[in-house]
């Protein structure tokens, strides 16, 4: 019987092993007695600047409301992941409390699931506060005469580019046309720079931010809105030149993820990104000179800048006292003064009537004053392609960008697929 | 088993039911009603949310037009191809050499299959940074001999991306190893006595005694290698993520991709219908092959 | 094969197998500038930041805590499992080849494609996000090869046992709980041995079924280091140490056993 004595010491060796290679206790976490609590899911993570102003808020929310609410902040960096996740969470039943979500008129998916709290009784009962959010953000999220979400930023996508390094370039301004554009970056490849940085893998968020730039700058501001044929001359175009755009980038363009990409660019490799104004917390860390980093609209877009809207979505309660507790929290997120606070501290303009004293304004950095500046000036924003089409098509366009960089896709190819995506 | 005359007590039905439960119902519930439920599922358009609708073949269609799913199916295929007529010989290669127990053979035994008792994740990871264009082992060595010019974005180059994402499994042999040692442990001693004596040398002696011997070994890695292959997600999944433009692609990932990303869950099922068809053809192969040669 | 290859064989494919995992090791323990200027050299200084670092970013603990719980959960309800179909399927009756069939053809399916329906199983009873149903979809789709190494050496329990036993008047219950069972042993570690590897190494399942870090394995928690917003590579290589620790202990101490119990479903 040694031979199965010695093999009781194996099974014995190895559950102590397993069991000594960590501490803690399986105890699953309950919410906690004494109050309503909720659990709120975003990006703000606490290493970005818009986390530390968001933890702050809870913190001040939670101090006011002692005993009666409770917010608990669960942040996820991974944007593409965390939103996939919060899918399968209503698919599975169990939607979280309140999450950030990217709105997309073409997947309503979310909005339609009828597992999201009604607005409209808090809106209606507060006419004050439903007047800080722009009625077509209202009316976007509207489903079945039910208000199924609060707006919650409008973040425009703009051109962050190095001005020190367009001057060794020899680049005087910043171009207005995509032939200046064109020029600019054979100049900052002659200096050995990178003209623009851009990423296909996850969601391929810098491509195509380039590409919804290229579509309307080609077709218009409704170039690829719903309803829109996707293998139009114009996205045809777009394609042809974002074939060239590839040719521009940095060489790990295809492939590499946002961090990747966008440490391309602070760290100057990459003269120019389109990104939105959370890349600012960024550039004022990593940036040497953080000043020489200014802010553009890309060229030829006929005055209108992309932007895409989240959405804070509620899970309905059926205890009337987390909800309540979810409404109180929005609203405290929404005023005036938590608004300001974000975007000044934050880097992150929210998508409510935002009123900055002098004293704010004097407070926010290079880059968000030209972030504001920008996008008061311009009269339409249009969102951005990944928003605007069916999620086949969305999930389709990382790889069908890559096949365009590496030249297996042609531009007819490239329109072709997509449309056949986006039935 | 049983005796021919049964002594008593027997078994009334009541408790091998309950006996059997327990199993029947983990392979009910897992296994058979996924299998139905996928069969069916696979002819509707589902986005996971509310109701499912019929849509006939549409889904097969749709698969048949996808560039990225003929990727996923050709690279499987690639992936069965070099699993069986690369990786397998690799593995029959260091068994035939380890049966002949030299030096520290336990050592090299337990080294080469230290691989398999690690997570595929882990190892993606690693070889994810040993193709890293950057700061990759593969791209600094090449850079240390000399030749600057063959470094590349090994896992980004179309080119390579695909073979890139197999290289650890045709490398970690040792799985394969252990099989065909255990089987060649089997074959009497005499065997190769005899050949000794009339002068075959030592490749004759495993052309013609060991190789022929070990067949039945050789048709179970072949089965291996086919379930690894259609279960392959994970190299892809961290190396790649199926790129560049699905070059490396797996049926798989496709069908998590599709259930995960696009939320088409009526289209990922359908994949899977024909990952499960593919299968079954390729085990039927085998066993075809395995029965001719055992004639 | 001739001995001219032997050594080359050899040598070749240990560098393969080790050089990896000795470079990870030593990259785990450099800083991010050292890795970039330097990825062959030693670590400049011995430090353990990026392991403590890594611990702290993601809840490491927890994520290997859910993976013991899950392995161990799946293992043992498939051994217990196992052996009662085991020795039930010793007594001929009418169906028992085909109930054997159904208890096995699991084995030849790629399981992956079965990941939607499983996915709606485990949400439907209630188990999404949860380290139970983790554990049970593996106890389901891992059944069939930790039941076929039990069935095996079950098998080979003596017919002269048995009949001693029945000739004492054992009931069909006590037969198994202090014949079959006990003698069943050396076949319930080599299982054993066998799928706690395999739970604690899955991936796709884990990843799909599980949603925080209430669930998560160390699997799906390790691939946090390395997402679309973090490159940390010193913390991504100092997870993936620890990720892998506990395994690679086991196996060195144990490495014969684990040999044999990770190819013992497939000769028996």
């Amino acid at each position: 019987m040694l031979f199965t004595r010695k093999a009781l010491a194996a099974v014995a060796v190895t559950a102590a092993l397993s069991l000594t290679a960590c501490g803690g206790s399986i105890a699953s976490q309950s919410g906690g007695s004494g109050g309503d609590e909720i659990t709120v899911m975003s990006n703000f993570t606490s290493d970005v600047a818009r986390g530390q102003v968001l933890d702050q808020l809870i913190t001040q929310f939670n101090e006011q409301n002692g005993g009666k609410y409770k917010v608990v902040s669960k942040p996820e960096a991974d944007w593409p992941t965390m939103q996939s996740k919060i899918k399968s969470m209503i698919s599975a039943g169990n939607t979280p409390d309140v999450f950030l979500y990217n709105y997309n008129p073409n997947d309503l998916s979310r909005e339609q699931s009828g597992k999201l709290m009604d607005w409209t009784p808090y809106l209606n009962a507060d006419p004050e506060w439903k007047a800080r959010f722009r009625p077509e953000n209202l009316t976007a999220v509207t489903q079945n005469g039910q208000v199924t979400g609060i707006p919650g930023d409008q973040a425009p996508a703009l051109v962050y580019y190095h001005k020190d390094l367009f001057a060794k370039a020899g680049v005087t301004a910043f171009p207005t046309t995509w032939a200046e554009f064109d020029t600019a970056a054979q100049k900052l490849k002659a200096a050995g720079i990178a003209p623009l940085a851009l990423q296909t893998s996850d969601d391929a968020w810098y491509a195509m931010n380039a590409f919804s730039y290229l579509a309307v700058s080609n077709g218009g501001a409704d170039v690829y809105g719903p309803g829109k044929p996707l293998d139009s001359p114009a996205i045809v175009t777009a394609a042809e030149q974002m074939k060239k755009l590839f040719a521009d980038s940095t060489k790990d363009a295809v492939g590499s993820n946002y961090a990747v990409a966008s440490r391309n660019f602070l760290s100057g490799q990459a003269a120019m990104v389109i990104d939105g104004p959370w890349l600012i917390s960024s550039i004022r860390k990593d940036v040497k000179n953080p000043d020489d980093v200014a802010v553009a609209v890309p060229p030829a877009t006929g005055d209108v800048i992309t932007d895409s809207l989240n959405v804070w979505g509620a899970a309905q309660q059926s205890d009337k006292g987390k909800a309540d507790a979810v409404a109180a929290w929005l609203k405290f997120l929404t005023s005036n003064e938590s608004a300001a606070k974000m975007s000044v501290q934050g880097e992150y303009p929210l998508a409510v009537k935002t009123e900055l004293s002098d004293a704010d304004k004097a407070a926010a950095n290079t880059q968000m004053q030209q972030v504001i500046e920008l996008s008061g000036a311009a009269p339409t924003s249009v969102v951005q392609m990944a928003r605007e089409i069916k999620p086949a098509a969305q999930a389709k366009l990382p790889s069908l960008l890559e096949g365009l960089a590496l030249g297996s896709t042609s531009p007819q190819e490239f329109a072709e697929q997509l449309q056949a995506a986006n039935k | 088993m049983t005796s021919p005359r049964p002594p008593r007590p027997l078994a009334s039905g009541r408790q091998l039911a309950l006996y059997l439960l327990p199993a029947v119902a983990l392979v009910a519930l897992f296994l058979v009603f996924p299998l139905i439920f996928t069969s069916y599922m696979s002819f509707t358009e589902w986005a996971g949310l509310g109701p499912a609708q019929y849509i006939g073949l549409d889904n097969f269609v749709t698969l048949y037009h996808d560039a990225a799913f003929r990727e996923a199916f050709t690279n499987t295929i690639w992936w069965v191809l070099i699993g069986l007529f690369v990786h397998t010989p690799l593995c029959v290669l260091v068994a035939l050499v380890l049966h002949r127990k030299p030096k520290f053979w336990k050592w090299f035994r337990t080294a080469f299959f230290l691989p398999n008792v690690i997570s595929s994740t882990a190892l993606a990871f690693l070889w994810y940074f040993v193709f890293h264009v950057s700061l990759g082992l593969v791209n600094k060595l090449l850079g240390v001999v000399g030749l600057e010019s063959w470094q590349r974005n090994w896992l980004f180059d179309p080119n390579t991306a695909l073979w890139a994402t197999m290289l650890p499994f045709v490398i970690y042999i040792g799985f394969g190893m252990v099989l065909f040692l255990t089987q060649i442990s089997t074959i009497p001693g005499e065997l190769y006595e005899a050949a000794e004596l009339d002068g075959a040398s030592a490749v004759r002696q495993d052309w013609s005694i060991t190789i022929p011997l070990i067949r039945r070994a050789i048709a179970l890695q072949a089965v291996f290698v086919v379930g690894y292959a259609l279960r392959m997600f994970e190299y892809p999944f961290i190396m790649t993520g199926g790129g560049p433009a699905n070059h490396s692609m797996t049926l798989s990932l496709y069908i998590y991709q599709q259930m995960v990303t696009a939320n088409r869950y009526g289209l990922s099922m359908a994949a899977g219908l024909v990952t499960l068809a593919l299968g079954a053809v390729l085990m039927l192969g085998v066993f075809a092959v395995l029965r001719r040669t055992e004639k | 094969m001739p001995r001219s290859v032997r050594w080359p064989v050899l040598g070749i494919f240990s560098v393969l197998t080790i050089v990896p995992f000795l470079w990870l090791l030593m990259s785990s323990l450099k800083t991010s500038e050292e890795i970039f200027a330097d990825p062959f050299g030693l670590p400049g200084s011995f430090s353990l930041d990026n392991f403590t670092g890594a611990w702290e970013a993601h809840p490491l603990g927890r994520f290997l805590l859910n993976s013991v719980v899950v392995a161990v959960v799946a293992t043992v309800l498939i051994i217990a499992a196992s052996l009662l179909a085991a020795y039930a399927l010793m007594y001929r009756f009418r169906i028992s080849k085909a109930v054997l069939a159904f208890l096995v053809f699991g084995l030849l399916l790629p399981v992956n494609a079965l990941l939607v329906p499983i996915f709606y199983v485990i949400n439907d009873l209630g188990l999404y996000n949860s380290v139970w149903g983790v554990a049970l979809t593996y106890a389901g789709i891992f059944f069939p090869t930790g039941f076929l190494i039990i069935k095996g050496y079950m098998d080979t329990t003596p017919e002269e046992i048995l009949e001693a036993a029945r000739m004492d008047g054992a009931s069909f219950h006590r037969i198994f709980r202090s014949v079959v069972a006990p003698l069943t042993m050396p076949g319930v570690v080599t299982a054993a041995i066998f799928l706690l590897i395999t739970t604690w190494n899955e991936l796709l399942f884990a990843t799909v079924l599980t949603q925080d870090e209430q669930a998560q394995t160390v699997q799906v928690g390790v691939r946090f280091f390395l997402t679309t917003y973090a490159a940390n590579y010193p913390q991504a290589f100092a997870a993936t140490v620890m990720s892998i620790a506990p395994t690679i202990v086991v196996y060195v101490l144990l490495s014969n056993r684990v040999i044999g119990g990770m190819t013992a479903g497939s000769l028996k």
